[in-house]
């Protein structure tokens, strides 16, 4: 394997570990919270046990930046498209589903908007990556 | 923009792969050069042009 290979390579090894190992604290630490939180609602300790599985979302976050800078000029272009897709397609599902809200739509949770975004971002990696193939 | 990036790299006997180590780019971004689907940054550019011992503008036309 070349060596520009062999770093693209790493670069994405590396994130998939790091992602990985995010989402299994977060997948621990969702149960968790729920599970402590009852009965300090609405108290200084509750909203910090109601913050826990933000701390591997935000480690997801910063593992995801460090492979985008990994990245050469053409893999970011693609990844840019796809967030701004996703960006632009997110914004508009949300608005249509507001103005929907005045017609009877049930009320939009915002604990959705992070799963459209990503998944909307894989939609957008496609049509990104088929441009320059 | 149209260039000649698929022609050198042929006259030096390397193939894509070799070329993207040689730019620390992956082969898909050589590819997407080549193919005219992707223009290079100025710093990228310059990198080829310098590899191939050629100007800039002997490589990529308008």
């Amino acid at each position: 394997m070349l060596d520009s290979e062999k770093t693209m390579d790493a670069n994405g090894k590396r994130y998939l570990k790091e992602f990985l190992s995010s989402m299994a604290g977060y997948t621990v630490l969702v149960p968790l919270s729920i599970r402590l939180l009852r009965g300090h609602e609405h108290t200084p300790l509750g909203y910090a046990l109601a913050f826990l599985p933000i701390i591997p979302s935000g480690f997801a976050m910063w593992a995801f930046l460090r492979f985008f800078r990994g990245l050469d000029e053409l893999q970011r272009r693609i990844q840019l498209e796809a967030v701004a897709f996703s960006f632009l397609a997110t914004c508009l599902i949300t608005l249509t589903w507001a103005f929907q809200q005045n017609a009877g739509l049930p009320r939009f949770d915002a604990s959705w908007v992070a799963p459209l975004l990503i998944l909307l971002w894989g939609v957008g990696l496609g049509i990104a990556k088929r441009r320059y193939q | 923009m149209k260039n000649s990036v698929r022609d050198f790299r042929a006259q030096l006997n390397w193939t894509q792969a070799d070329l993207a180590e040689k730019l620390g780019v992956s082969r898909q971004t050589v590819n997407a050069i080549e193919t005219e689907k992707y223009d290079p940054s100025l710093p990228l550019a310059f990198k080829i042009a310098k590899l191939f011992r050629k100007p800039v503008e002997e490589i990529f036309k308008a």
